[in-house]
């Protein structure tokens, strides 16, 4: 086996579950997430850039957010969101409560979206994936405090995205 | 909707973060990867190795072992997924097994969510005949009980901070569910090594030791497998099992987890009998409030319940949803429509979007044209122009199997979720909300009748309803729905009321005025025409978000072909006959 698959292997076998929990949390759907763990894996094997990448890791996880916002900006992809901390054997949320959640979700995704990087990794690694400041800034090569502020100048941004929305909503 | 803060962002993002992948399909996942990996790599010439890693079934031997992990799970979710594992087991044993949780160490404080005061110790008892469970969690100051009986369709929580019980209704689907679980519960290696083979166990290491009366098995994952669930607390590093040599029975079972975490769990059998939760020493001066609903409720719910199950027998339906302007007329850009089908056992509920194919923003909109005549499309011009459209949302069962558009082919343990899902999307359900469509399940769920001068000759069902958020947290929402008893029931208004966290203070309302009603020829009554108006609250003060409009055409005893009734993902469908 060459040298670059072992590596792959690797990945998928330390990271493999961190980035599909990452790819269910974004795009919200089992059988998506499944099928761009597939791709995810396939693009970094005939990727140049991961081969060349300081921190592969990361790269890969940059490659999964990428790849979940094009999945979500794609034609195909269903406009619904569904909430996947639902659990039958509790209480079930009522309709009204997916409906918003769905809804506000939605949009903050969205706006996730439209962040550029390092903002939204930044974001994305440290509220989503809950990763300490300190990991995000080892990985991005940047100091502790860096990575906090990087993460607060994003919620800040995805909030006046939101606004933007909001607004646009309320001309239609 | 209003402007959004940055503690709202937050509250959605810790939402987002609480999502944890089915673990049924991450070993198949990883295993599709790496064999498309290695496939590539071929292509380049190199040879390699077929690497197993088993993923799930450390997690079946964890949750088999370490049961009472569950009640520390950070989760939800994966706590009830979790003991939803154990239903894999085939153990023999009949009657009371108690597992208490001792010698808990936690390296990590950020394994628990911040929220969680600190843990002393917990215990959890399964009685494996009629599946009650009972989970007791001792913290530094007090303890909660948690108490499922499927006998006796009871669910109650006791809070020792307040030192109050809540006794309310188990859901069937969870009865059944605990029914099947606990029946099978694991107690011997035997049980737990049949599991381990039938999820292919190969790389766990396993070593026996004797060790006075016991059996003693170390039970290891290979470093490979240590390293690839490092990511995730729930899964196990190592693990001691005590069998007792003549019983065959696990006694003890120490689990090291990742992070730092470890603990002991000590197994006993048979004696002592919980009848309830004072047994497991909820003091008998705690105040008990009981949510279980009156008799007279239940025998509304009764005829709600049996009037969705009856349904309208075969049927097609079509729903056209329409948003309104201002000045109340219609805006036909960013409808959506719904079809809704039943055919002996076969049922569909499948939404689209209708109108523009663009957002504002310019993010695309997968809908179909707006159809002649809306919102009164014909019904084969619907049918026609949906055909072969991708649907937005979906269920769909063909009696044996059922599809839905984000969990995919509902087997499995997924089957449990159909009687849900279907309250929730199918036409019968909008219109007779019964038990589970509402949620009345749970210790926290309230129902009762109410009656007001403006709503004479209606009947009134108020519910409270508590929606977990987090593992500490529920918030409410309230629900006021008016039935017609004089004409079958059906809704003829309805007010939801979302609260925040602080349970006071107002953050949605959702109204439904049903304006009209119609009958079918064989004399039942259905709403034909309705409005919804959703309110956001912000700082005390309504914005109102949207309204809409939506209009229902029944055609009983139509059938579809049977072609509909199939995974809508795939529209590989022949032409209409």
């Amino acid at each position: 086996m060459d040298r670059h698959t072992k590596e792959i292997l690797e990945l998928l076998e330390t990271a493999g579950l961190g980035l599909r929990a990452l790819l269910t949390r974004l795009t919200q759907r089992e059988d998506v997430a499944s099928d761009l763990m597939q791709d995810l894996f396939l693009t970094l094997y005939k990727s140049n850039g991961y081969r060349r990448a300081d921190n592969p890791r990361t790269y890969a996880y940059q490659t999964a957010i990428h790849l979940a916002c094009k999945w979500r900006t794609s034609s195909n992809r269903n406009p619904q969101t569904k909430a996947l901390v639902e659990e039958p054997t509790r209480n079930a949320p009522a309709p009204l409560n997916k409906l918003i959640q769905a809804e506000e979700l939605e949009h903050v995704l969205a706006a996730i979206y439209e962040l550029k990087e390092p903002y939204r990794y930044a974001m994305v690694m440290h509220w989503v994936q809950q990763q300490p400041y300190e990991a995000i800034a080892d990985e991005l090569g940047k100091t502790t405090h860096q990575v906090r502020a990087l993460c607060h100048r994003a919620i800040s941004q995805v909030r006046s995205l939101l606004n933007q929305t909001i607004s646009t909503r309320q001309d239609r | 909707m209003d402007t959004h803060n940055e503690r709202e962002i937050l509250e959605q993002l810790k939402h987002l973060s609480q999502i944890q992948p089915r673990s049924e399909t991450l070993e198949a996942d990883l295993r599709r990867v790496r064999e498309a990996l290695l496939t590539e790599s071929r292509k380049g010439g190199s040879q390699m190795r077929k690497i197993i890693i088993s993923t799930s079934v450390a997690a079946g031997l964890v949750l088999v072992v370490i049961a009472a992990f569950v009640l520390l799970s950070a989760r939800p979710a994966t706590a009830a997924e979790m003991f939803r594992e154990v239903i894999e087991t085939n153990g023999a044993y009949k009657g009371w097994i108690h597992m208490t949780l001792g010698d808990l160490q936690i390296g990590d404080p950020s394994v628990l969510p911040k929220e969680i005061p600190p843990l002393k110790s917990g215990s959890q008892h399964v009685n494996t005949t009629d599946g009650t469970i009972v989970n007791v969690i001792k913290f530094e100051d007090y303890f909660t009980v948690r108490f499922m009986s499927p006998p006796r369709g009871e669910y109650s929580e006791y809070d020792g901070k307040t030192n109050q019980l809540r006794i309310g209704t188990l859901a069937d689907v969870t009865a059944k569910s605990l029914r099947e679980s606990a029946s099978k519960s694991p107690t011997t290696l035997e049980g737990l090594l049949a599991i381990l083979k039938e999820q292919q166990l190969e790389k766990l290491e396993i070593i026996r030791t004797e060790n006075g009366l016991y059996d003693r098995y170390e039970i290891r994952l290979t470093e490979p497998e240590t390293k690839a669930r490092n990511d995730n607390a729930t899964l196990f590093k190592e693990a001691a099992i005590w069998v007792n040599r003549t019983t065959k029975l696990i006694e003890k079972a120490k689990m090291q987890m990742p992070k730092n975490v470890s603990f002991m769990v000590t197994f006993t059998y048979g004696e002592p009998v919980i009848n309830d939760v004072y047994d497991v020493g909820v003091p008998r001066d705690a105040e008990v409030v009981n949510n279980r609903p009156k008799a007279a409720v239940q025998e509304v719910l009764d005829r709600l319940d049996k009037r969705y199950r009856q349904g309208f027998g075969d049927y097609v339906a079509i729903m056209t949803e329409t948003p309104l302007r201002e000045d109340g007329t219609l805006e036909t850009d960013m409808c959506a429509l719904h079809l809704f089908a039943q055919e002996a056992e076969a049922w569909l509920s499948c939404g689209y979007l209708v109108g523009m194919r663009q957002y504002r923003n310019g993010k695309p909109r997968q809908a179909i044209d707006l159809l002649p005549g809306w919102p009164f499309p014909d019904k084969d011009t619907v049918l026609a122009a949906i055909r072969s459209a991708a649907p937005s949302e979906f269920i769909v069962s063909d009696g044996e199997r059922t599809w839905h558009d984000y969990h995919g082919e509902m087997k499995d343990k997924l089957k449990q979720m159909i009687p849900h899902e279907r309250a929730q999307s199918s036409l019968p359900g909008k219109i007779w909300a019964g038990r589970s469509r509402m949620g009345l399940y749970g210790p926290d769920a309230k129902v009762e009748l109410v009656a007001d001068d403006q709503h004479p000759r209606l009947t009134g069902l108020r519910t409270e309803t508590m929606i977990p958020v987090t593992p500490m947290t529920k918030q409410k929402e309230e629900d006021i729905r008016w039935i017609d008893s004089a004409h079958d029931d059906v809704i003829v208004e309805e007010i939801v009321k979302r609260y925040k966290l602080d349970g006071q203070t107002l953050e949605a309302e959702f109204c439904t005025q049903y304006l009209e009603q119609k009958q079918l020829l064989n004399g039942q009554w259905y709403p034909s025409h309705w409005k919804v108006t959703l309110t956001f609250w912000r700082d005390n003060r309504p914005k109102l978000s949207n309204i809409r409009e939506y209009h229902l055409q029944i055609w009983p005893d139509i059938k579809l072909d049977r072609s509909w009734f199939t995974d809508r993902r795939k529209l590989d469908i022949p032409n209409e006959q």
